[in-house]
């Protein structure tokens, strides 16, 4: 392929068709007037099936647009999608590769790590009244 | 069986590359919960619940409520119940992002001139009933305008109609109004109506079916919202369609008495409210010239206790609040009260088209029709 055809060109948008980005920003409303009902014992287990439904939306978003890069690489002859089964990371690209689902992998399990620490230290205040008695005086 | 997809026109607004993948993520997260989640609530039931009030009560429960009451302790019916409330959601989230990005884009084009009419009156109170909660959870219901003529209550509705109902409602969103034609057609056979009036037609999906049946004849629509109005002309013009929308309350019409061949509604009353309900009756039977004809196609609401929970679902979790009111009630004797002749009104089970998003609440779905000549 050409090498200008690489060139992604960049739409101008104006200040008034700019996308909206701070989440209250938008102008129609995104919460129906009524009072939602409280499934769970802990309405902390609401919230958090709240967020993971829409995490789940955001994910399959992200994989319908990878999808579509892939497709349109191949249409281009950029890429053949059967090249990325078969691709296989080098030592330095396997390492960097590790490193960072190993981090991934950590970040999201701190949760527990966290409690786990909390119970290991010593020096861990166990209540937030000690920690208030400790720069109280 | 493959989702399908709405069929695009001029008035609803372009999808960019991410609004598409996630009312596609919607709708495939939707049924999911519909064909694998929501039957084993019946299972819940039968194996915990129902033994669970058995033991505590010695008897099995009487009405839909006590079947409530031990199903919301019941962990599977909790998670459901969380998921497909988050899942409704989401739905108008997808939806109206769209709406929003291209949202004087989309009034602008509603402005030029469609076919027919539109008539909208600023006055016009909003009933208490469509104010006091947002119904099915649309934020700001049919009549809220987040702008300056706007149309976006009604951009909205469209596209999540679609999603709601799985695609069943057909790539023009007309499955409905094309079953009342179909129902017309086999039980009021001999009437060629001229005059036809669709109460609560909101973006007019259920209207246009009943102009393509009868291009002939001049097709009127009310709604108590403006927005859905605006969109229902723009969209009309749309697919090529004159009709004649105005904005009012079917419980009391400015239409002359006598004045309609045929009175149609689709998924009308469950939406309104108990003193409402009689006088939208009423008013139908003050319109329809003698030997006119009403049809008001609505849900079920189940057969047994089980059922009637299940449906009242909608209820307590999608805003839908006056329907547990028509829990056991025949829409026929309401009608009956109001004076239409006891031999010729009717609540009739049809089942012609099967609504995929609902169609679990009860061993088999069905519509119920409401049928009534004067």
């Amino acid at each position: 392929m050409a090498k200008k055809s690489t060139t992604v060109r960049r739409k101008v948008t104006s200040r008034r068709t700019a996308p909206k980005t701070s989440a209250n920003s938008t102008r129609i409303s995104r919460v129906a007037k009524g009072k939602r009902p409280q499934y769970f014992s802990d309405p902390a287990i609401d919230k958090l099936l709240w967020m993971t439904v829409s995490l789940m939306e955001e994910l399959s978003v992200t994989r319908d647009r990878l999808d579509t890069v892939e497709r349109l690489l191949e249409r281009r002859q950029t890429l053949q999608r059967s090249a990325i089964e078969k691709f296989a990371p080098d030592a330095v690209a396997q390492s960097e590769r590790d490193a960072r689902r190993g981090a991934f992998v950590a970040r999201v399990m701190r949760v527990v790590q966290a409690e786990l620490e909390e119970m290991s230290r010593d020096d861990m205040p166990q209540t937030t009244e000690e920690m208030v008695a400790a720069v109280a005086s | 069986m493959a989702l399908g997809a709405l069929k695009r026109h001029t008035a609803l607004p372009a999808l960019n590359h991410d609004e598409q993948a996630r009312q596609d993520f919607v709708g495939q997260f939707r049924r999911h919960l519909s064909e694998h989640v929501m039957p084993g609530n019946h299972m819940a039931y039968e194996k915990r619940a129902a033994p669970r009030f058995k033991a505590s009560h010695g008897r099995s429960p009487v009405d839909h409520r006590e079947v409530r009451g031990v199903m919301e302790q019941d962990g599977y019916y909790q998670f459901w119940s969380a998921l497909q409330r988050r899942s409704q959601e989401i739905m108008w989230e997808a939806v109206t992002d769209p709406v929003d990005r291209q949202q004087d884009a989309l009034i602008a084009r509603s402005r030029r001139a469609g076919l027919g009419s539109l008539r909208l009156d600023p006055a016009l109170l909003i009933p208490r009933y469509q104010s006091a909660v947002d119904i099915h959870l649309q934020p700001g219901g049919y009549h809220t305008e987040f702008a300056a003529d706007d149309v976006s209550a009604g951009a909205m509705y469209d596209q999540a109609l679609f999603l709601y109902s799985n695609g069943s409602t057909g790539s023009d969103n007309g499955a409905m109004g094309d079953l009342l034609v179909q129902f017309l057609r086999e039980h009021h056979g001999s009437l060629a109506p001229k005059r036809i009036l669709d109460m609560g037609c909101g973006i007019g999906n259920s209207l246009l079916p009943w102009s393509k049946a009868f291009p002939s004849s001049q097709v009127h629509g009310i709604d108590i919202g403006a927005p859905v109005l605006r969109y229902a002309h723009a969209r009309a013009k749309a697919l090529g369609y004159s009709v004649h929308l105005s904005q009012q309350n079917a419980e009391r019409t400015d239409f002359e008495a006598s004045s309609f061949d045929l009175i149609v509604s689709h998924l009308l009353l469950h939406e309104t409210s108990r003193s409402a309900l009689p006088r939208i009756l009423a008013e139908c039977r003050r319109l329809l010239r003698p030997g006119g004809v009403m049809l008001h196609l609505e849900i079920p609401r189940g057969d047994t206790p089980v059922e009637q929970f299940f449906y009242n679902w909608e209820v307590f979790n999608n805003n839908e609040t006056f329907a547990q009111f028509l829990t056991g009630v025949d829409l026929a004797t309401l009608a009956r009260e109001t004076g239409f002749a006891a031999k010729l009104t009717r609540t009739i089970r049809y089942a012609r088209h099967r609504a995929a998003g609902q169609h679990l609440y009860g061993k088999t779905f069905y519509w119920n029709v409401l049928t009534a000549t004067r």
